[in-house]
């Protein structure tokens, strides 16, 4: 308490000098940290358009191409889903799945006269895409607002002599949930209002009801080339969990013949300059940081070799060296604390207004960036503090000279 | 009591104290004379312990309390003679800061060396004489109530009237106390010392 009531005193003794330093000082903090936060919004804003974006991760396998005549284009057939499979395992085990959309080529009526192209595709990619749990029987539709119910009427098709035969109908019902979606998979969702969505099973369903046979056996008549009314695997998309990894999957299915579309191609040079940008906005900001740090660290310097006579008269009165140190040490702290505390309050607010969707994880990163810059001049400077008080007392009495 | 027992100081290759054999006794009081820079002020330096011995060893009466007055003020001259004072006074591990202890000590140290305490408490040090502040340092000293006392040219830059007014201070306000004076005064002015003289390294008889 008494050393406190010292450094009050001695505190008075505080050049302009010292408190110029330190104004700067807090302009370059003010600076550094408004510049933290807005990289922190670019980066989240990056992230979410980006990296988080579901189509930067995913790979469209549109047909195949045979790899000794390139020309020639292949339509993709259900080997092709095991074959892909198969690549990933081998190569990107656990980084990379692929999932089929599959298709009925023909449109089917439904009994208020509207007509439906019907598109399935599997749970995975229903999860890991974020799009709505379908169950049996819904849709995803473009069309409309609300859920509404509709009833498909089904044509029994018989494949006779090359073409298509159907005398009859099947009513299937289905519930059709309103989704519009940018991701590249559901592009024919948003730009055809006529396509649905439903889950593998629901698109079995249907097809087995179409064709009156097992899916198995479409599946099989399907891959040896039989005409089944529909070109079943539309497209195979790939999805790739790191994108680091993604232009390595795609290499691997292009060697392997496969067409493909995907997107992080165009956002590669976007990247390129993003990361530039950092880089240059980091090391400018670590520049203005040394800058500032060996001008405030100096001005204390300078100040507390001004002080040394006093320090040396402290110790002449039978302070001890520990007690002198303390007792500049809570000058020396002072200002840093109400620096930190200026500071803080400015990255508090500004967070709130530039960072608010994640504040809770991007505020208390700001402050420990702001801790870290103001704690490392202050480890510094009580550094210097540590070794002048360390000095024995007629050097510092008499070593002051130099300063008056 | 304070034993020199073939005290040594080399500084530079250069020997200040060459194997000095001294003591002196306790309620003593000894003026150091001689020419500048032949070690006097290393002398009172060695005794307080700022600095050390090259040789030989000083002995210095268990828990004896030193106090020591540089040639040149030794004081917070931004500060007031009040802050001075109260700065002195922490400095004490157990220092009671409850105001009128406090108060009362400051108020009585500073009666020995002034006549009107009132008036001299708020002023800074950078308005007060060099003699002034030199009472200043000495109130600060009799806060401690030193068993030696160093004093390092203390009537330096005074006229005649006030040395001797000086010097008779010091006695009164030191009266069981080892005096250690340094000084280039005649000896006319420092009645009942012991007077001494710092000779080729030797401390002998004046």
């Amino acid at each position: 308490m008494h050393d406190r009531f010292i450094s009050k005193l001695i505190a008075k003794k505080t050049g302009s000098y010292l408190r110029l330093s330190l104004v700067l000082f807090l302009l370059s903090l003010l600076l550094l940290v408004s510049s933290f936060i807005f990289m922190m919004y670019q980066y989240r804003q990056v992230q979410k358009d980006f990296v988080d974006n579901s189509n930067t991760h995913l790979i469209e396998i549109t047909s195949s191409y045979d790899v000794a005549d390139p020309t020639r284009y292949i339509p993709l057939s259900y080997s092709d889903v095991t074959n892909v499979k198969a690549l990933l395992t081998e190569h990107f085990p656990d980084r990379a799945q692929s999932f089929v959309v599959y298709t009925i080529n023909f449109g089917i009526k439904a009994e208020n006269d509207a007509v439906y192209f019907i598109r399935g595709t599997d749970a995975f990619s229903l999860k890991k895409l974020g799009l709505p749990d379908l169950i049996d029987n819904q849709a995803l539709s473009a069309a409309g607002t609300e859920a509404k119910r509709i009833v498909l009427n089904i044509p029994v098709v018989q494949i006779e002599d090359g073409g298509y035969r159907s005398s009859e109908t099947a009513a299937y019902p289905l519930t059709l949930i309103p989704y519009t979606s940018n991701l590249l998979m559901l592009e024919d969702l948003k730009k055809h209002k006529d396509t649905l969505y439903v889950n593998e099973t629901t698109f079995q369903k249907i097809f087995e009801i179409a064709l009156q046979m097992p899916w198995d056996e479409v599946v099989e008549r399907y891959d040896r080339g039989e005409d089944v009314a529909s070109q079943l695997v539309n497209k195979i998309f790939v999805y790739v969990d790191q994108l680091s990894d993604v232009k390595r999957v795609a290499s691997l299915l292009e060697d392997h013949g496969y067409d493909l579309r995907y997107t992080l191609g165009a956002f590669d040079d976007l990247s390129r300059s993003i990361n530039a940008q950092y880089w240059f906005m980091g090391v400018l900001l670590l520049l203005i940081y040394i800058i500032t740090t060996i001008n405030v660290v100096m001005s204390f310097r300078g100040y507390l070799r001004s002080m040394q006579k006093d320090m040396g008269i402290l110790l002449h009165y039978g302070y001890t060296h520990q007690r002198v140190y303390r007792i500049y040490r809570h000058v020396i702290v002072h200002p840093f604390v109400v620096l930190f505390l200026i500071l803080g309050l400015y990255t508090f607010v500004v967070s709130i207004l530039f960072l608010s969707d994640t504040f809770f994880i991007d505020a208390p990163l700001a402050i420990v960036f702001l801790f870290l810059l103001i704690g490392i001049v202050m480890f510094m400077v009580l550094r210097i503090l540590r070794r002048i008080t360390e000095q024995d007392i007629l050097y510092l009495l008499k070593a002051s000279k130099e300063m008056e | 009591m304070i034993i020199l027992d073939k005290a040594t100081k080399t500084i530079g290759g250069r020997t200040i104290l060459d194997r000095v054999d001294f003591t002196f006794e306790a309620h003593g009081r000894y003026v150091i004379y001689g020419p500048s820079g032949i070690g006097k002020t290393t002398l009172l330096n060695l005794i307080a312990g700022y600095d050390t011995l090259s040789g030989g060893c000083i002995v210095v009466q268990e828990g004896a309390q030193i106090q020591y007055l540089f040639q040149e003020s030794l004081l917070f001259s931004n500060l007031s003679v009040e802050e001075n004072m109260r700065i002195k006074w922490l400095s004490r591990k157990q220092a009671e800061d409850d105001g009128n202890t406090f108060q009362n000590r400051i108020r009585a140290a500073l009666a020995t060396f002034f006549s009107h305490v009132d008036g001299i408490l708020s002023q800074k040090i950078y308005t007060l004489s060099g003699g002034e502040r030199r009472r200043v340092e000495l109130a600060q000293v009799v806060l401690s109530t030193p068993d030696i006392l160093l004093l390092d040219e203390p009537t330096a830059n005074l006229d005649p009237e006030n040395k001797i007014h000086m010097i008779r201070m010091i006695g009164e306000a030191f009266p069981k106390t080892t005096h250690i004076i340094v000084s280039h005064d005649d000896h006319s002015f420092f009645e009942g010392y012991r007077h001494l003289k710092l000779r080729e390294g030797t401390l002998v008889d004046a």
